[in-house]
């Protein structure tokens, strides 16, 4: 290429100003990034401008219409809450209305239940993975570690290995989906030693039983996932061992 | 919060091609630099609307986008290497004249440019492009004038070397 002199270069330089985003892509960004912030603060202000400031003819006139409506916003609140995400300010209100819904669920359900909240944790975690919500990540990763904990600590009562082995695999799966987005989430220690528990509980069992040659392999097999720590496969062959046996 | 969208619309406004461009300079892909792009300014929403109050939007904003740069080259896993010799300035369905462009000095230019180490890169981007003066960008890089002039000529001597190069 020509050789150039300073001034050349600088001014050449200049032209490279040329280079912009494309007007239709600056005005659709600016509409997502202004309007998106909107959306999730809309119903608190809204509920807000009706509390604090009183506006609206109805909190003067007709106390009991106020009550109802106050009644209906809060409802939707909580409904939008359920779209919210940890690290999101509305996730304590969906939180409580998980807290409320357990109140309901037997104690032999328990296990599954916490499990299917620790699913649920994982799904938000890849939703904030897919939508590359950084500051969301830490305390959706907390959350999930909190329910998985909660979750191994219920595992002993689950009177099905096939809910548990259904509940696994899904954890399972997800965070396999979760790992290849390249977000690592770590190993759950608690629930590693709850499930060599369950394990060892159904080998002893098993052992017990009288079994056919193939299943006797099958339960070698499961002795070797459990020596190996491969808890969630050795409960799938457990899950096939006892649907044979019965 | 109105009169922050405002503000923040302005800020949107004033910056939008600068950041775009700083940023594509180092990406080297006009896709790459939107999503970067978009997500400085939505960061910045984010961090204007909780602060209420950002002294400087240019050097905010040049910091957040410096920051999602290097984060996305450390996500090795999914960045898709693009080679600069193959992307246009534009667009080249757009119109002839950009597509002129391609091939012209300019483009050897900013091919140059994306070869540079990535502070004189920076450097040369703010000043000569983007018309960031000497006190600004020693504000930015927490340097002192005379450093950063320094930096200056070392750059756009390394350019120089560059473009007639190679």
């Amino acid at each position: 290429m020509a050789k150039f002199t300073e001034k050349q270069l600088v001014s050449k330089l200049q032209e490279l100003r040329q280079i912009k985003p494309s007007n239709d892509w600056v005005v659709f960004t600016k509409e997502q990034i202004l309007g998106k912030e909107e959306s999730s603060r809309s119903v608190f202000r809204f509920t807000l401008d009706l509390f604090l400031k009183g506006e609206g003819f109805v909190f003067r006139h007709k106390p009991a219409f106020a009550f109802a409506l106050a009644i209906v916003i809060l409802i939707g609140v909580f409904g939008f809450a359920q779209n919210s995400v940890p690290g999101d300010s509305l996730f304590t209100l969906k939180k409580i209305t998980e807290k409320g819904t357990t109140v309901f669920v037997s104690e032999k359900n328990q296990a599954k239940h916490n499990l299917e909240t620790a699913n649920k944790r994982l799904d938000d975690l890849t939703k904030i993975a897919q939508e590359n919500e950084v500051k969301n990540l830490a305390p959706a990763i907390n959350e999930y570690k909190e329910s998985v904990s909660k979750a191994a600590e219920s595992l002993a009562t689950m009177e099905s290995v096939k809910e548990i082995v259904e509940e696994i695999k899904k954890l399972e799966e997800k965070e396999e989906k979760i790992k290849s987005l390249g977000i690592e989430i770590g190993e759950s220690e608690e629930m590693h030693s709850a499930l060599a528990k369950i394990v060892e509980i159904e080998i002893k069992d098993l052992e017990k039983r009288t079994l056919f040659e193939e299943q006797e392999e099958i339960l070698a097999e499961v002795k070797q996932d459990y020596e190996a720590g491969n808890y969630s496969q050795a409960l799938e062959k457990i899950l096939l061992l006892i649907n044979n046996n019965n | 919060m109105n009169n922050n969208r405002e503000i923040f619309a302005q800020i949107y406004d004033d910056y939008i091609d600068k950041i775009y461009r700083f940023i594509f300079f180092k990406v080297g892909s006009e896709e790459i630099a939107q999503d970067l792009c978009s997500e400085t300014f939505l960061r910045g929403w984010q961090s204007f609307n909780k602060k209420q109050k950002i002294d400087n939007p240019q050097a905010f904003l040049y910091q957040i986008a410096r920051n999602l740069v290097i984060d996305h080259y450390r996500e090795k896993g999914r960045t898709q290497i693009v080679s600069a010799d193959y992307v246009s300035i534009t667009d080249p369905g757009q119109d002839l004249e950009k597509q002129a462009l391609i091939n012209s000095d300019i483009n050897e230019i900013r091919l140059a440019l994306t070869d540079l180490k990535d502070n004189y890169q920076e450097i040369v981007v703010w000043h000569y492009v983007d018309d960031l003066s000497i006190p600004e960008i020693a504000k930015m890089l927490k340097k002192s004038e005379p450093a950063v002039r320094v930096m200056l000529h070392r750059a756009l001597k390394s350019l120089k070397n560059k473009v007639e190069n190679g």
